[in-house]
């Protein structure tokens, strides 16, 4: 067994606590799990990325092109991790949009889905693009559930090798118990949700 | 019992997700620690946090010293007065405690003592990527170097062992990739149960250092290092991994899981001599790897550390092998499993596979300042009033990004409280005005003396102090001027424009940055006056006000652009430039998931158009 997960997005999208959870319930799982972060001035409002390795790896670093699976929280966050992911990487991908600084000032483009959808094509697997803010919002979720959610969407991909018990009993160690009933219909809301897959 | 829940303080036998710094705090409490001290620093930090969390529960005294040589001098006296203790930090922490740290080798501890510091190759969080092993060289101290969250624990109790036994501190290095990685870790016993004040025992001869003194201390430390050599031979995390060949990697902590990943990549059967100890290193165990070895390549980051040292035993010993190292790794930045594999393909002739993409043309997105900071306030007023004409020396801490645009006020940094230091010199250099800007932390840690400086040889520039309330970079420790100390316990403030008055400075004045045009009319105030003169901008970390609104369940009422009064002039996007203010057809649109509703962009507009959401 050896599986690699990349998360990636911007700081203060819950980057950190969604690895965490992973980790969690794969250790609970019996898996050796190494998880990658990075904190420090990265985290202010910056590109953030993180790891999950579970079973027979060393590190938290995944080589190049060897990422099974990888979470984007923000649009376009994906596209700077290429090389780390191939055709065998399944790519769940949120359509919420944070305009960087240079987008807004009008010096920079934000690349459209279109464009996007061209850079993923035969570079990675399976795409599964969901509309998490638009899942909030249904369900009266809170926005910082936004990452428990997209966590519930790559669950039902069927691609994570980890059951939903081990996933819930994770969210479960790692959210403050009064939060804790939001996170699991996060949750279960981003299982249900619709996906459109290319 | 009821289950423990905080995962520090699971028991023995049991399996936790621990991030190398918490391993480390763990390991330090299974080793009995009794005191500990911190400068907070990234990737350090979580290993005094951790502790400052649980010390009280143990009984063990924790602290947030000023700056890393105080803390230094705390944990080294703890020590000595035979208490076993810890110190913390950064790797460039180390240079400003490098002076108490020199001594401590000489005066050596009668109790454990572990100085940790952790190293940033690739600055994620830094100013440099120093490789603090020399300073094992440097000082004499041995050095032990964990790969994982698992040997972060485990070396650390290995580590207050082995400076038991020499009465000599040791040097725990780790990197961003051991301190930020977690682990399932499982656990040992929890030693650290409280401590009873020690009786002081003097001995002039090995505590003072004169001359005299120090010339036989140095001798001694000598004779120590000779003992930490036998130590080394037989650390238990230094061992061979793989099958024997002819060919063999030498590596030691972030360095190790590369080049396993590269190996395995390889799909051929490459040992890999892994060193856990590394000042001294095992001349022994070197020799015997490179016994029957046609070539060995040296995979670490950062300096030839161990690249030297293979060379200089190969050339004693005169061996017929080959060595690779720098010629084929990078010296700067971080490694990774492919940039490893890369080497090592080249070497043994193996395809070199990576097929890399990427994109040129994503939008850059550097870290900014949050919504709502304070500091956003005083750089919009220092530009809209100064703009390119001032020179703007700055420091360490989330403020550094005021360097980037639009602000643009960053012209010159080197280290914690240079932007003081600087401005004395320069405003003697140069013919442009200056306006230098320090963090609160950062003013506690190395601005006063350099503050005292400039008043007494009559330097000219304006300083703001932005006082946020917290050292909100690393994670929002406490420091002097929050009345909180690493116990959780309220403490006197000591207050920064206090502090500015005793050191001797006559223009001193405390503004809310949330105020812009009291902010505003202050600097131009400033401007008319001489001398250094100093504006405190005094508003908390907008993170933490926000946290406390959400837990005191109050509401973030975000603001709002009204699309008739906008007339597009685009000032709060370009100058001011919040993160949660957009353009929404031609028109500032603020954000409402980002907006934490400070107001200060509605005192921006000069068309009245932003208001709060009713």
């Amino acid at each position: 067994m050896r599986y690699n997960l990349l998360v990636c997005g911007v700081g203060g999208q819950g980057i950190l606590l969604l690895t965490r959870v992973i980790g969690t319930a794969a250790m609970l799982e019996g898996y050796t799990v190494y998880t990658g972060e990075v904190h420090g001035m990265a985290q202010r409002g910056g590109s953030v990325i993180s790891t999950v390795r579970i079973g027979d790896v060393y590190g938290p670093i995944i080589p190049y092109g060897e990422t099974d699976m990888a979470i984007s929280l923000e649009r376009i966050e994906i596209l700077r991790h290429l090389k780390y992911l191939s055709q065998k990487t399944t790519v769940v991908l949120s359509l919420t949009e944070i305009h960087p600084l240079s987008v807004t000032l009008g010096e920079a483009e934000y690349p459209s889905l279109e464009q996007e959808i061209e850079h993923l094509k035969g570079n990675v697997g399976e795409v599964y693009i969901i509309d998490s803010y638009k899942i909030l919002k249904e369900n009266k979720l809170p926005t910082i559930t936004e990452n428990i959610v997209m966590l519930g969407a790559a669950f039902s991909t069927g691609k994570l090798p980890l059951k939903s018990e081990s996933l819930e009993k994770a969210i479960e160690e790692n959210v403050p118990q009064k939060y804790l009933e939001v996170n699991l219909k996060a949750f279960q809301a981003g299982i249900d949700a619709e996906k459109r897959k290319i | 019992m009821a289950m423990e829940k905080d995962p520090l303080l699971k028991p023995a036998g049991e399996v936790a997700l621990l991030m190398g710094n918490e391993a480390i705090a763990r390991g330090a409490i299974e080793a009995g620690i009794c005191v500990a001290s911190t400068y907070p620093g990234t990737p350090s930090s979580e290993i005094a946090d951790t502790l400052s969390r649980i010390a009280a529960k143990l009984g063990i005294y924790m602290e947030y010293s000023t700056n890393e040589k105080v803390a230094m001098e705390v944990a080294g006296s703890a020590a000595i007065a035979g208490l076993k203790s810890m110190v913390s930090m950064k790797h460039v922490g180390l240079n400003v405690a490098a002076d108490p740290f020199m001594s401590l080798a000489y005066t050596g501890v009668r109790a454990g003592m572990v100085i940790v510091t952790a190293d940033d190759p690739e600055c994620f969080s830094s100013q440099n990527e120093q490789d603090n092993r020399i300073y094992s060289i440097l000082s004499g101290m041995p050095m032990i170097e964990p790969s994982n969250p698992q040997e972060a624990k485990d070396y650390t109790v290995l580590a207050f062992e082995i400076s038991e036994k020499l009465k000599l501190p040791v040097i725990l290095r780790t990197t961003t990739r051991i301190s930020h990685c977690r682990m399932n870790v499982k656990l040992g016993e929890i030693e650290s149960k409280g401590y009873e004040k020690q009786t002081f025992k003097k001995s002039m001869q090995e505590l003072v250092l004169l001359p005299a003194n120090a010339r036989v201390l140095h001798r001694r430390l000598l004779q120590k290092l000779k003992e930490a050599r036998k130590i080394s031979e037989a650390f238990p995390g230094t061992k061979v991994v793989g099958e024997e060949n002819d060919i063999g990697i030498i590596s030691s902590g972030a360095a190790f899981n590369y080049a396993m990943e590269a190996v395995k990549a390889t799909s051929e059967k490459i040992p890999v001599l892994k060193i856990g100890m590394t000042n001294p290193l095992p001349e022994e165990t070197i020799l015997d790897f490179l016994e029957n070895k046609r070539l060995v390549i040296v995979v670490e980051e950062l300096s030839p550390f161990l690249e030297n040292y293979v060379k200089k035993l190969i050339a004693e010993f005169k061996l017929d092998v080959e060595v690779h190292g720098k010629d084929v790794i990078p010296e700067y930045g971080e490694l990774n499993p492919s940039i490893v594999y890369e080497a090592l393909a080249k070497i043994i002739g193996k395809p070199v596979k990576i097929n890399l993409k990427t994109i040129e043309n994503v939008p850059r997105r550097p870290p900014v300042m949050c919504p709502g900071c304070p500091h956003r306030s005083v750089f919009y007023i220092v530009r809209k009033v100064l703009g390119d004409k001032a020179i703007y020396p700055t420091d360490i801490g989330c403020y550094t990004l005021g360097a980037l645009p639009p602000y643009m006020a960053g012209d010159l940094l080197f280290c914690m409280g240079s932007s003081i230091g600087t401005s004395s010199g320069l405003s003697k250099a140069i013919k442009e005005p200056i306006v230098a800007f320090i963090g609160d932390s950062t003013f506690y840690h190395a601005g006063i003396p350099a503050l005292i400086n400039s008043i007494y040889n009559k330097a000219e520039f304006i300083l703001f102090v932005l006082d946020n309330r917290t050292t909100a970079m690393t994670g929002h420790q406490p420091h002097p001027g929050t009345g909180i100390t690493g116990l959780g316990e309220r403490t006197s403030e000591v207050k920064i424009s206090n502090i500015v008055k005793g050191c001797g400075v006559k223009y001193v004045k405390t503004v809310d940055p949330y105020d812009l045009r009291t902010l505003e009319e202050t600097f131009r105030d400033a401007l008319n006056a001489s001398g250094v003169r100093v504006i405190i901008a005094r508003r908390e970390c907008a993170l933490l006000s926000v946290r406390r609104k959400i837990k005191e369940g109050k509401q973030i009422k975000p603001y709002r652009v009204d699309k008739e009064k906008c007339r597009g002039c685009m000032l709060c996007v370009k100058q001011f430039a919040c993160p949660a203010i957009t353009v929404k057809d031609g028109k500032a649109h603020i954000n409402e998931r980002l907006c934490v509703g400070c107001g200060v962009c509605a005192q921006v507009c000069p068309f009245n158009a932003i208001g709060e959401v009713k």
